[in-house]
């Protein structure tokens, strides 16, 4: 390290000689999705898959924790643990149970923009895990004592995740400072003070407004036919009644025009600096060319983030961009995580030279031709298991606005230029538009604030 | 070794949450609860609940049935490779793993680590190609190529599109057998090593898990050797060197293919590709076991800013080819091994409200492995959350599973079975892993069946003869002055470190020579 590394540190990273290898214009297989609606609004996706004797059926509710306010932050999360506490016809903790029974297994998730329900079972209990998810769209039980009781679970499980994860902490004081009016300035998780405070009547409000068949996808994949599912899909849904249409506004961030940058001084042996850019909504089209990007930088140890930090100057264990798009405008966030005993102003640095390398020059044509293929290579792979498939169909829906989006593939990459992807990184990826959190040791040295600095505002 | 910190990055950000999965004391806790506590859901919910008629059961459960593998190639090369293809064509893509027993049970405690280091430089330069060389045309095709070292083996993995196949092999036995272990690369390597092991210190469950080996295998056995920084760092490319060329050997070595291939073309080119690979002898293992555990002991991590605490309790287990494997597994489902379903998370974290997730397994290993609970729980209860955690050992113990029990466990992997085999790699793993274990193919084919076969009386024979309620190793991270008085006034045994202290106890006894 030292003088040599910094002496490097400002000529390009020369990509490593390529070796000869077949493009991936493999055609993708055609996924003949099957869509329908229920006259109460629910909308039903449905995919034959006949690899193995199973399958899945998930339920996309579009509500998440940008669908809160200050005041019950960590409510929609909750919910995902009350949709396991009790309907009228199933015991509390029994859905997970009776699913277990007949080789189910069941999962659910919270996100800013969805919340969703997995059950993967064998094809013939398919009814059964529909009947089990009819029930507790509408019939849930909300006791004040079962509230009380989860809301304590739903706090364990925040320490678990955040209060004891340096990292976590990080990522949640890097919303905050990302985010001065829209919900995504929390994370889905929420925070201790609002979950303590959410009542009964703010849960039932809640459940009524969101949970209902007009506000959800429902996604069958696997082993079974079309008729099949049609015939047990109406069974169990046809019955609910349309609910009322939930009302969707949520407050506009105003565009960021300076860096806000903050270190946190945390007993954490390794420190990571997480970085981001607001870019727009993921339904943009933008965001094709925004992914590319992302892959450029971060794609195995070819990539330029790593060729960089981690293999030229070794500055950093890991490094990488990703981008966090979400259905409201999102975050292209870049991260770095290095060894104590390194410098972190050179870290930092680092990066933001390799940032500024993406809006100054266009990226070469095999890199290019490189993410292109790597972009769809993952499409294919995440075809391998049909409750990928139903997790990214149910996430296209909601934040893409489109399940479509899902079976496009890759297709949508391939049409990025080399010009797209510069236009990109000097539209959104400029120093105005950026907030960084720094996590460091006590008593290591502060890296220095970006240029014109201001604390961003709190919540 | 792993470097998984893009991944557990990846994670925070996403931010999705997911219902607990299970984690993968001289004295004896003897306090038990009675059965009588708060046993419903509380208040006036459990009354809704009670004697209806009319709640939704479950239908009969599946019947096991054997797994429909698609056809298995199987083969072995005249140096002694063994090979295993499964072609499967709904997907355009390979999958290829190769397995070479060479791993932590290869090492002494000298040499601690050197497995891991030498997976990590497999991909990091070869006599044809150098470490971006290789990462360059693997992340070309959109591919991975990794190794990983575990105690048993070390398996490098590569994935492709089919059309790629050629490559990946090529890859494959480039990085294993020509590797060059550049002098350049190992300061990178070092760094991930090193940031892995104080990344430790940032993870409650890490630690607990690092102690819990240690305390329970001991300083004599490869399990219980926990890597340091000293370790790392004396690793030289000598040793490098010496590991891979003693134990890398094809006789030790099994490759598995899975995905759109043509098994006929390609055994051709598998011949091809390793048959310079020079047959050869490497020591034999030593046999492993595990210390006898004696009364129950305690030790208790403090680290103070922990806002919740992290506890793990076990004893040692079984091995994953003895007959008896089956029963304890199914045993084992019933008291902590299903999520929800089990008694552990229905008496302490449904019935009592102190953990937030808790589970318990058995593993399948090659030798003995360990049977262990594991639990998050508020700094302030996590007396209590042992307590009803040990209490439900103590019942298992006593009376082994129901029927009623037991069947629900066997309907479960009868139904969930297929699901763990859906893709090309997962089939690939599974065949290997019996291999390595002496089990065959049969074993992936019939599991559902052989645990069905199991009665009631050898799930309580299981219970009896592989649960030790008084014989426990117990290790708890979190906010010692918090959780510290309940212990103390237990009458159990325990100890309390630092959370940096040495986790070998070895290490902590020479640091502070005894009075």
């Amino acid at each position: 390290m030292g003088l040599a590394a910094v002496a490097r540190a400002a000529k390009p990273v020369k990509p490593a000689k390529a070796e000869k290898a077949t493009p991936a214009s493999v055609p993708a297989p055609r996924l003949d999705v099957k869509t329908w609606s229920l006259p109460n609004g629910l909308q039903v996706l449905f995919l034959a898959d006949h690899k193995a004797p199973i399958a899945t059926v998930q339920v996309f509710y579009h509500v998440g924790s940008k669908d809160e306010h200050v005041g019950i932050r960590g409510v929609a999360h909750m919910f995902e643990h009350l949709m396991f506490k009790g309907s009228t016809h199933v015991p509390p903790e029994e859905h997970a149970r009776l699913l277990k029974e007949v080789g189910g297994s069941v999962n659910a998730f919270t996100t800013e923009d969805v919340t969703a329900y997995h059950d993967t079972v064998p094809p013939s209990y398919v009814g059964f895990a529909l009947q089990l998810e009819a029930e507790r769209m509408r019939n849930l039980k909300l006791f004040p004592t079962t509230i009380d009781s989860e809301r304590h679970v739903v706090e364990e499980e925040k320490r678990l995740r955040i209060d004891n994860d340096p990292v976590g902490k990080a990522i949640e004081r890097f919303r905050a400072l990302a985010y001065t009016q829209h919900p995504y300035n929390w994370t889905a998780i929420g925070t201790i003070e609002d979950l303590e405070k959410v009542t009964p009547a703010d849960c039932q409000r809640f459940y009524d407004t969101y949970y209902q068949p007009n506000n959800a996808t429902l996604i069958i994949v696997g082993d079974l036919d079309e008729q099949t599912a049609r015939k047990l899909v109406d069974q169990h849904f046809g019955p609910i009644p349309r609910g009322p249409q939930a009302a969707r506004t949520y407050p506009t961030e105003p565009p960021q025009t300076q860096p806000r940058t903050e270190t946190m001084q945390i007993e954490v042996q390794i420190p990571v600096i997480v970085g981001g850019y607001h870019i727009p909504r993921a339904a943009d089209s933008d965001i094709p060319a925004l992914e590319v990007l992302a892959t450029i930088l971060s794609a195995g140890d070819s990539s330029r983030l790593t060729q960089r930090l981690v293999r030229r100057d070794h500055l950093a264990i890991a490094a990488g961009g990703v981008t966090e798009a979400m259905e409201d405008p999102g975050l292209f966030i870049i991260y770095a995580a290095y060894l104590p005993d390194k410098d972190g102003t050179k870290v930092q640095a680092a990066l933001s030279e390799e940032i500024a390398r993406v809006r100054e020059a266009q990226v070469a044509a095999d890199e290019l031709e490189k993410a292109k293929n790597d972009l769809s290579a993952g499409f294919i792979f995440g075809l391998e298991t049909v409750d990928g498939i139903a997790q990214r169909l149910g996430l296209a829906q909601y934040v893409e606005g489109d399940w479509h989006r899902f079976i496009e593939g890759a297709t949508r990459y391939l049409a990025v230029t080399a010009d797209d992807v510069q236009r990109v990184a000097k539209k959104y990826l400029v120093d105005t538009n950026f907030t960084r959190v720094t996590l460091v040791p006590p008593g290591a040295p502060m890296p220095p604030p970006a240029t014109g600095v201001h604390p961003g505002s709190k919540p | 070794m792993k470097r998984a910190l893009p991944v557990w990055l990846a994670l925070v950000l996403g931010c999705a949450s997911a219902p607990p999965k299970p984690p993968a004391p001289g004295g004896s806790i003897e306090v038990q609860y009675e059965s009588k506590a708060p046993a419903a859901p509380p208040g006036g919910a459990a009354a809704f609940w009670a004697n209806r008629q009319d709640l939704i059961q479950a239908p009969a459960p599946p019947k096991p049935a054997a797994l429909a593998l698609p056809k298995i190639d199987r083969f072995t090369l005249p140096n002694g490779l063994q090979v295993i293809v499964v072609a499967r064509k709904d997907l355009p893509v390979a999958s290829f793993g190769l397995a070479v027993r060479a791993g932590g049970y290869d090492e002494t405690r000298q040499t601690l680590g050197v497995s891991d280091f030498v997976a990590a430089m497999l991909r990091r330069g070869t006599k044809r190609r150098s470490a971006d060389e290789i990462s360059r045309a693997i992340d070309f095709v959109g591919g991975t190529l990794d190794a990983q070292a575990t105690n048993e083996a070390t398996t490098v993995a590569c994935s492709v599109l089919a059309k790629d196949d050629a490559l990946c092999l090529d890859l494959l036995s480039d990085v294993l057998l020509h590797p060059s272990f550049p002098d350049k690369e190992m300061g990178d390597v070092r760094d991930q090593m090193l940031a892995a092991i104080a990344s430790r210190f940032d993870s409650p469950g890490e630690l607990a898990n690092a102690h819990f080996d240690n305390q329970l295998f001991g300083e004599n056995h490869p399990n219980g050797w926990i890597l340091t920084a000293d370790d790392v760092k004396k690793i030289d490319r000598a040793a490098l060197l010496k590991f891979w060329q003693t134990f890398y050997k094809p006789s030790r070595a099994i490759l598995a293919v899975a995905g759109d291939v043509d098994a006929g073309k390609l055994r051709a080119q598998i011949e091809k590709s390793f048959r310079g690979w020079a047959r050869g002898d490497a020591p034999p293992r030593p046999e492993w076991k595990i210390p006898p555990v004696t009364g129950t002991r305690m030790l208790l991590v403090d680290k103070p800013d922990l806002t919740q605490a992290t506890f793990m309790l076990g004893h040692g287990g079984i091995r994953h080819a003895d007959p008896r494997w089956y029963a304890v597994t199914l045993m084992n489902y019933v008291l902590g091994g299903s999520d929800f379903s089990s008694r552990l998370m229905t008496e302490v974290r449904s019935k009592r409200g102190l953990t937030y997730g808790i589970g318990s397994s058995f593993g399948s290993s090659l030798y003995e492995g360990a049977f262990r609970v594991s639990a998050a729980t508020k700094n302030e209860s996590t007396w209590d959350a042992l307590l009803a955690s040990v209490n439900e050992i103590r019942r298992m113990q006593a009376d082994g599973p129901s029927d009623p029990e037991l069947d629900k466990a066997k309907g479960y992997y009868a139904g969930s079975y297929p699901f763990s085999l859906q893709t090309a790699a997962g089939i690939a793993v599974a065949l290997v892993g019996a291999e390595e274990h002496g089990l065959g193919d049969a074993y992936v084919r019939e599991l559902p069946l052989r645990l069905a076969a199991v009665d009631q009386a050898q799930a309580k024979a299981a219970a009896h003869d592989f649960l030790h309620p008084d014989n426990l190793i117990v290790v708890i991270v979190g906010k010692g002055d918090v959780i510290e008085p309940a212990l103390a006034g237990s009458g159990v045994a325990y100890q309390r470190i630092n959370y940096k202290d040495p986790i070998s106890a070895g290490a902590r006894a020479a640091k502070t020579p005894a009075k």
